[in-house]
């Protein structure tokens, strides 16, 4: 092989190999310029609102012995208004209900509002759609884990480049507390 | 040979052919990469087992992203082994998808071979899955861009109660559990790709593993060099509430990024089995190939089948097996797998008594074609080029202005070396035979064949009366013309210095490779 084609050989390996090792470390534009973010992302166990009523006599005398409950419960999981607001306007409005068939399972929520980087005023309410219509209606169940019937949350935030305000439910404090990040941590 | 019907596929084979040339011309065949793209994966396979065994030794699921950083600190036993494992990955990944797009623009990606292109394309998501996981291991922007949009893309799917994005959210600060199991992941799918490799090569006679010594070696020095001066880089730790606008990627597993962002996750999964469903279906899409019909597989005379066995040896595809009978001829008889056989007639150069091969070009249709051939060319001492018609038959008019007498055939390697006697006694001064490099070969064992045939007694040899100096075997491909023509200009200078005249045709080559009983029924 002479010098030249030899020469020729090693550029045109090198070529390739330059190529590959750009592609392999090359930075992704992943994100558009300036974009920043309010997310808001919770899960919880929504109520059960009942409806009970004591059975009469002659209901329970139908009835076989063992199956003799005295108080007969019927109900459905509540559903929730989430509505979010940015300086006062609206961006979301959602009805939020549980998840499964009978959305009876977990709620969860999450949505990304894309907002300017800068000064923002974020106003949220998160309400239980209708509720116990009487005084027999009522919440079945209200564990740390369920949601409450009514959550707000109103802060103004100065939002940088970039950054992502998580706003999340507390089931320790009962309420909706945001979440910024914190200092990067960088590579070598 | 199955005809090129769409302009899109002849425009692939002119690609792949040209390039062929090019690094022909720049390495030689011997050392070709582009000819060994399938089996560099293999070795690159075992670069990555090795070098990921070893970065496993240093790999903490309870702190991904500092332990990767700590290894990419140490310049003598970590950064420049990760630098060659994700190189080795990203090569292996460019190597997979050039030999995909040969076997494709070769047409050798459908009817029995249609087995090894699905178990291919399913061992090219095993590779792009198994990048993804090892991306995801380091926990930098860009793995925490991979898990959250495939997590997008999984949300889409209505199987879980709540979406899996929920875990990238920053709510709660991700389990070790989920590293864990990426981990998992990251080390089964590679076991995965063993199986699947297996069904790959599984229909394959001696399927070649290993690129040749001085590729592979070129090859792993190359990349351990980058990773030695350009080392990966080692981006921030993911953080799920920050969204930087650039991250170290790379291209090979991150390309579609940009693309899904601009999707739903649902869209963006659509597209993902819609191109993968294509590329699925490629053995369907390309069957038949305007051909109207698929080649006809190859048949036994079992008349005159002599049971030596030397076909089921040749076999590339392992798709003939002697089966015993009871029979005055023999104990064995070939038998034809018609769902392993491709037509690729290698079968029809093996057999001595010339009872085997596709409908057509058994060894006894060559001598019929080749004695048509000697009496409407009239040969009289040129050189008759017998030019595989894949190669050098696609400029067979290039060879005739230059002198020669194009004899062109379906496959070098389904030359029956008989056909090479007969045109020397027919009156051609010389055959040159014109093959397809051996590592080229779209019928896998041709060239390999032919010379052991002619120079190394293999059945069914060329006869040692034949002369070998009026006999050349030379390997070009379609796009080497400029190399064709300069061989057979020199060979016709050989020839031309020859003083000894052809042979006198005083024998019957039809039969004389028969056993004699066989000669005596006829």
């Amino acid at each position: 092989m002479s010098a030249g084609r030899r020469a020729a050989a090693v550029a045109a390996a090198l070529l390739p190999m330059a190529a590959l090792v750009w592609a392999s470390t090359a930075p992704l534009t992943v994100q558009p310029r300036a974009r920043s973010l309010v997310r808001l992302a919770w899960s919880a166990r929504p109520e059960r609102i009942e409806n009970c009523r004591p059975r009469t006599e002659a209901e329970l005398a139908q009835l076989p012995q063992h199956m003799r409950q005295p108080m007969v419960c019927e109900g459905q999981t509540a559903e929730y208004e989430l509505t979010v607001r940015r300086n006062g306007q609206v961006v979301l409005q959602q009805r939020v209900h549980g998840g499964g068939l009978r959305r009876d399972r977990r709620l969860y929520v999450l949505q990304e509002i894309d907002v300017e980087p800068g000064s923002s005023a974020i106003d949220l309410s998160f309400d239980r759609v209708g509720g116990p219509s009487s005084a027999t209606e009522a919440p079945a169940s209200r564990g740390s884990d369920h949601a409450p019937p009514h959550l707000a949350f109103a802060e103004r935030f100065d939002i940088a480049p970039g950054e992502v305000v998580l706003i999340t439910y507390s089931p320790q404090e009962g309420a909706l507390v945001a979440r910024r990040p914190a200092p990067a941590a960088h590579g070598r | 040979m199955s005809a090129l019907s769409s302009p899109f596929e002849r425009l692939c084979v002119r690609v792949l052919t040209g390039a062929d040339a090019l690094a022909n011309r720049l390495y030689g065949q011997r050392y070709n990469p582009l000819y060994q793209s399938g089996t560099i994966v293999v070795a690159l396979y075992l670069v990555l087992v090795i070098t990921g065994l070893w970065l496993l030794l240093f790999y903490r699921v309870g702190a991904p992203w500092q332990s990767v950083a700590h290894l990419t600190a140490s310049p003598w036993t970590g950064r420049w082994v990760r630098g060659l494992h994700r190189y080795a990955t990203d090569l292996a990944l460019v190597a997979t998808v050039v030999h995909a797009f040969r076997m494709f623009a070769q047409g050798r990606s459908w009817g029995a071979r249609t087995l090894a292109w699905v178990s291919g394309c399913v061992l090219l998501l095993l590779v792009l899955l198994c990048g993804w996981t090892g991306y995801v291991m380091v926990w930098d922007t860009f793995g925490g861009h991979l898990a959250a949009e495939g997590a997008r893309m999984l949300d889409a799917l209505p199987i879980l109660s709540e979406p899996t994005s929920r875990a990238f959210t920053g709510e709660t600060p991700l389990p070790t559990a989920f590293f864990f199991l990426n981990l998992f992941a990251h080390i089964g799918l590679p076991l995965g790709m063993g199986v699947v490799f297996w069904l790959h090569v599984k229909r394959l006679a001696r399927p070649a593993m290993l690129p040749s010594r001085p590729l592979l070696w070129a090859a792993i020095a190359a990349l351990t060099a980058a990773a030695i001066l350009w080392p990966v880089p080692m981006g921030p730790q993911a953080d799920p509430l920050r969204l930087p606008e650039q991250v170290p990627a790379d291209l090979f597993f991150g390309f579609w990024i940009p693309i899904s962002r601009r999707l739903q996750g649902g869209q963006s999964l659509l597209l993902a089995v819609v191109i993968g469903t294509l590329l699925v279906s490629v053995p369907w899409i390309t069957a038949r190939r305007g051909a109207g019909e698929p080649p006809p597989v190859s048949h036994v005379d079992e008349e005159i089948c002599v049971g030596c066995v030397q076909c089921s040896l040749d076999c590339p595809y392992g798709a003939i097996t002697m089966l015993p009978r009871d029979s005055k001829r023999s104990p064995l008889v070939a038998r034809v797998d018609p769902d392993l056989c491709v037509s690729c007639g290698i079968c029809s150069g093996s057999c001595p008594p010339m009872g085997v091969g596709p409908p057509g070009r058994t060894g006894r249709d060559q001598l019929v074609r080749a004695r048509t051939f000697i009496s409407e060319k009239k040969l009289a001492a040129q050189i008759v080029a017998v030019a595989c018609g894949r190669g050098a038959g696609t400029y067979a008019g290039a060879l005739e202005k230059a002198g020669a007498r194009p004899y062109v055939v379906s496959c070098a390697g389904n030359l029956h070396s008989s056909v090479i006697e007969l045109l020397l006694r027919g009156g051609a001064g010389g055959v040159l035979i014109l093959s397809c490099p051996p590592r080229d070969c779209w019928n896998r064992e041709g060239p390999r064949w032919l010379g052991e045939r002619i120079y190394h007694g293999r059945e069914a040899e060329l006869q040692e009366r034949v002369d070998r100096a009026r006999i050349q075997v030379v390997t070009v491909n379609a796009a080497e013309r400029a190399e064709a023509l300069s061989a057979l200009a020199s060979f016709a200078a050989e020839i031309a210095a020859l003083e000894v005249p052809v042979a006198a045709d005083d024998e019957d080559v039809s039969t004389e490779c028969e056993p004699a009983e066989v000669r005596e029924e006829a």
